[in-house]
């Protein structure tokens, strides 16, 4: 690439280049929370005299907001739980973009360049050195320092901590692993120290705190802090560019997408309304349940005295209670509108026929009758289908959820075998 | 606030293990564990001077106890009743305490991996029951109450009949068990089953005395390099050439 | 400490609640592409792990969900409702379900999202459910018996472990997790066995 044309610094401060990925954002400040609330409640744990670091009154107050010193305990290593679970779905979906060995010689291993401004950067912090700093890659030797610490401390605090949790191992086990847990924890804390100093205070610093919001840089303070990024930055730009796609908001862009979701953002969003119906409703989502009700209501209707001393349906026909008063009733209703309004905002709403090529809409309309037939007896007789019983009741781990899972899985499979003619 | 003790009359005991049964059934106890034991001190002396014993051996809920402060989630705690106790919820299992412990009196279980003890029976406290031990003791050699009571049984026998700690020169923890013998057999105790000094597990050790201090240092310092940074940058002024 | 979760709700908020709740439900449904018949199906021949990654995240995070709130004190699990168990019941139904799918392309749930977004298979596999709950319900008290059978109570996995929930929805979680980073592996254990071992086509 050439440099002949005079930089325009004026512009390179106006001009933002992305650096962080919106996943490495959110993971950040779930950690940075994470940290918080697990170093506070961790060094409220510590009472004892032998072991305590900090002052009577701190300990007295963080157990008071919790309650008890149990439930301070069953925070922390719930929080700690929620830590390991987020980082081992990042590591192992995302190690090939994190983790993999040359992602970590960019961005954690130190070089000769590092290992100079160092030294400098630390002199000069001290008022004792003016020499210029050796340029730096996307994470300069202090950055990547603090990574390479975080990266050999992570485990162990991990481990540890779920040897605690859980009681695993001897008692010699156990009680190393709360001082191994707390030497590491320490170390990191020196560390965050610095990193917090770093991000927070230092002034020439700020841009990077503030790319952890936003994702972006100054073009001028990635020329000047991390230059050799910042020649890889334009060596990717002078390559010949793309027409500028319009630009679109991403909640738009997700609403309108053509394609289906990726399966585990709308796993993500099923979960959520999934946690958010047993915190309001005191249950899970359901959908067989909701058309049982409705086929009470409508008997109860024609022959209100049949429905009400009939052995099935008297259940749902009882004096003093509508029988459509239930949750699964209106949610019903619900999932009408949202899947039409979901179709639709995709382009997807059309009156068609799903079907495979070797047969007519016409026979796949009496297939799916009789596939809805079955499915209907099933569910009544598991007393919940896929929505009610496998995945409200997989939440909550009845153990009759994971059996009416396997069975539904393993007729599937094998009535794949024979029903191949109808989709293939 | 009541200080509750027990006394064990070894003049009485015939050494049949009801105390242990009725405790190990009563809290669940699991094979090969105790939470009280009755142990035979063996017969000393020479012909016809005979002494000989059974020690009643339980947690002896100590005026200041040794297995509190090497706990390192205070899952073990003394009430203000005098009771030695600990929470199930907050133990983790190191261990820490049962070394601490002069009378071996604490044991790890091995189903829940959490620390039990003898806890002067609490939960039948709460329900104004005495203790398994001294309801089923065939030989009512056993005594339970509040020591502060100057009108009840226990403050009579300790203070009126004398008992005695099982102590030594070496180890002076304060023990509220207390025993009754016509031959002083409480020394005769002392000398068969001394109580051993507190150990500290390498792992409590290394902690306290080594990894504690060091980590206070090494934050110290880093704090304190900050702390001169910060003055630095305020001498002289941030630059803002960057923005 | 009385615990927040599940809220206590007028009749008004409730049914408002259940509409919202619903909506986001045939939402979702219908954004993991669970509104056609040839995507759900494509589980069963190995050539589309949708059915599985979305359920099984959705599964794995609402337990994490409650079992940290549950952790925490800010749901009271006794209040939530969990299934009874009915062994041999809910196999057999299970079984049936599973037939019903991949004869008719979908499951209750979906087939409503299926409907909603213009399917006639879909509309036919709904009224197909209100016939078999309709002839189900006629029939139950002659199966009655069967129907009580294997009777476990709310039984729950941590129960019949004999462990506590964090370790289950921990081994639940790790399960998921491992069965995700092997549907990833060139979509899935059966094509990487089919390239490995099988034919060229």
């Amino acid at each position: 690439m050439t440099t002949d044309a005079p930089l325009n610094f004026e512009a390179m401060s106006q001009r933002m280049i992305k650096k962080h990925h919106v996943a490495i954002i959110l993971l950040h400040w779930f950690n940075a929370i994470t940290w918080l609330m697990e170093l506070t409640t961790g060094a409220a744990l510590i009472v004892s005299p032998n072991y305590r670091f900090m002052p009577v009154w701190f300990v007295e107050m963080i157990t008071e907001v919790f309650g008890s010193r149990g439930n301070l305990l069953r925070f922390h290593i719930a929080a700690g739980l929620l830590w390991v679970t987020v980082f081992a779905v990042y590591g192992i979906f995302g190690w090939r973009t994190y983790l993999h060995r040359e992602v970590l010689e960019r961005e954690v291993a130190l070089d000769r360049d590092d290992l100079q401004w160092l030294r400098i950067r630390v002199l000069s912090i001290l008022g004792r050195s003016n020499e210029p700093l050796p340029p730096q890659g996307v994470y300069n030797a202090g950055q990547k320092m603090f990574a390479l610490m975080v990266y050999a401390m992570l485990p162990i605090i991990m481990v540890t901590g779920l040897i605690m949790a859980f009681h695993w191992g001897s008692a010699a086990v156990v009680g190393w692993a709360v001082v191994v847990h707390f030497a590491t924890v320490a170390v990191v804390v020196s560390g965050l120290m610095v990193h917090v100093y770093m991000g927070a205070v230092f002034p020439e610093e700020k841009p990077a705190f503030f790319s952890m919001l936003t994702g972006m840089v100054p073009e001028l303070f990635a020329y000047k802090h991390h230059h050799k990024w910042w020649l890889e930055v334009k060596a990717m730009e002078s390559t010949p560019a793309q027409p500028a796609a319009p630009t679109e908001s991403t909640l738009s862009r997700w609403l309108h997408m053509k394609e289906y979701w990726p399966a585990y953002w709308a796993g993500l969003g099923l979960g959520l309304t999934l946690l958010a119906t047993f915190l309001i409703i005191g249950q899970g989502l359901g959908a067989s349940g909701g058309f049982t009700r409705y086929l009470a209501f409508t008997l109860s209707l024609i022959a209100p005295q049949y429905a009400a001393t009939h052995p099935y349906w008297g259940n749902y026909v009882q004096p003093g209670q509508p029988v459509l008063m239930d949750f699964l009733v209106f949610e019903l209703i619900g999932v009408v509108i949202g899947g039409f309004v979901s179709g639709w905002l995709a382009g997807r709403f059309k009156i068609s026929t799903d079907h495979g090529p070797r047969i007519t809409p016409r026979t796949r309309w009496a297939l799916a009758f009789a596939g809805g037939a079955i499915s209907g007896v099933g569910a009544r007789m598991a007393r919940g289908c896929t929505s009610g019983l496998a995945l409200s009741g997989g939440a909550v781990l009845s153990a009759g959820a994971f059996a009416f899972m396997l069975a539904v899985f393993a007729a599937g499979f094998l009535g794949a075998y024979f029903l191949r003619k109808v989709w293939l | 606030m009541a200080r509750y003790a027990m006394v064990t009359d070894l003049t009485r005991c015939v050494g049949c293990q009801a105390c242990t049964a009725a405790c190990n059934a009563e809290w669940n106890v699991p094979a090969g564990q105790a939470r009280t034991r009755v142990l035979p001190t063996g017969a000393t002396g020479t012909f016809p001077n005979l002494r000989a014993a059974f020690y009643v051996a339980q947690c002896n809920h100590c005026d200041e106890p040794p297995c509190v402060r090497p706990c390192p989630s205070g899952a073990t705690f003394q009430a203000d009743n005098g009771i030695v106790k600990v929470d199930p919820t907050l133990c983790i299992g190191c261990g820490f305490c049962v070394d601490a412990c002069p009378y071996e009196a604490r044991y790890l279980n091995p189903e829940t991996k959490r620390v039990d003890k003898c806890d002067f029976c609490s939960g039948r406290l709460e329900k104004g029951q005495q203790p398994a031990c001294v309801t089923t003791c065939t030989a009512h050699a056993k005594y339970f109450g509040d020591l502060e009571d100057t009108a009840g049984p226990i403050f009579q026998l300790v203070y009126g009949k004398s008992a005695k700690r099982i102590e030594s020169a070496d180890v002076a923890v304060g023990p509220n068990v207390y025993y009754l013998g016509r031959r002083d057999e409480a020394a005769l105790i002392a000398e068969v089953f001394p109580p051993r000094q507190p150990r500290m597990p390498a792992a409590a050790e290394f902690w306290s005395r080594l990894v504690k201090p060091l980590a206070l240092t090494m934050v110290g310092a880093t704090f304190l390099g900050q702390a001169i940074a910060f003055f630095h940058q305020l001498q002289t002024g941030e630059k803002h050439s960057d923005d | 400490m009385t615990s927040i979760f599940p809220l206590t709700l007028s009749n008004g908020a409730f049914i408002t609640a259940s509409l919202i709740l619903g909506f986001f439900f045939g939402f979702f449904l219908e954004r993991a592409g669970f509104s056609s018949a040839k995507k759900l199906t494509a589980q069963f021949y190995f050539r589309d792990w949708g059915v599985l990654k979305v359920m099984f995240s959705a599964i794995v995070v609402a337990m994490l969900g409650l079992a940290w709130g549950s952790l925490t004190g800010a749901i009271d699990m006794g209040q939530v409702y969990i299934p009874d168990a009915y062994l041999w019941p809910q196999i057999l139904g299970g079984l049936l379900l599973g037939s019903g799918f991949i004869l008719g392309g979908y499951c209750p749930g979906t087939s409503v999202v299926a409907a909603a977004t213009g399917k006639l298979d879909g509309l036919f596999f709904v009224l197909g459910i209100f016939a078999g709950i309709f002839g189900y319900g006629m029939i139950e008290p002659a199966i009655h018996q069967f129907n009580l059978s294997g009777s476990l109570g709310p039984l729950t996995l941590q129960q019949l472990f004999h462990t506590s929930a964090g370790v289950v929805a921990f081994c639940v979680a790790a399960v998921a997790v491992g069965a995700f980073w092997a549907a990833e592996q060139s979509e899935g254990p059966w094509q990487l066995f089919k390239k490995t071992y099988g034919r060229s086509e």
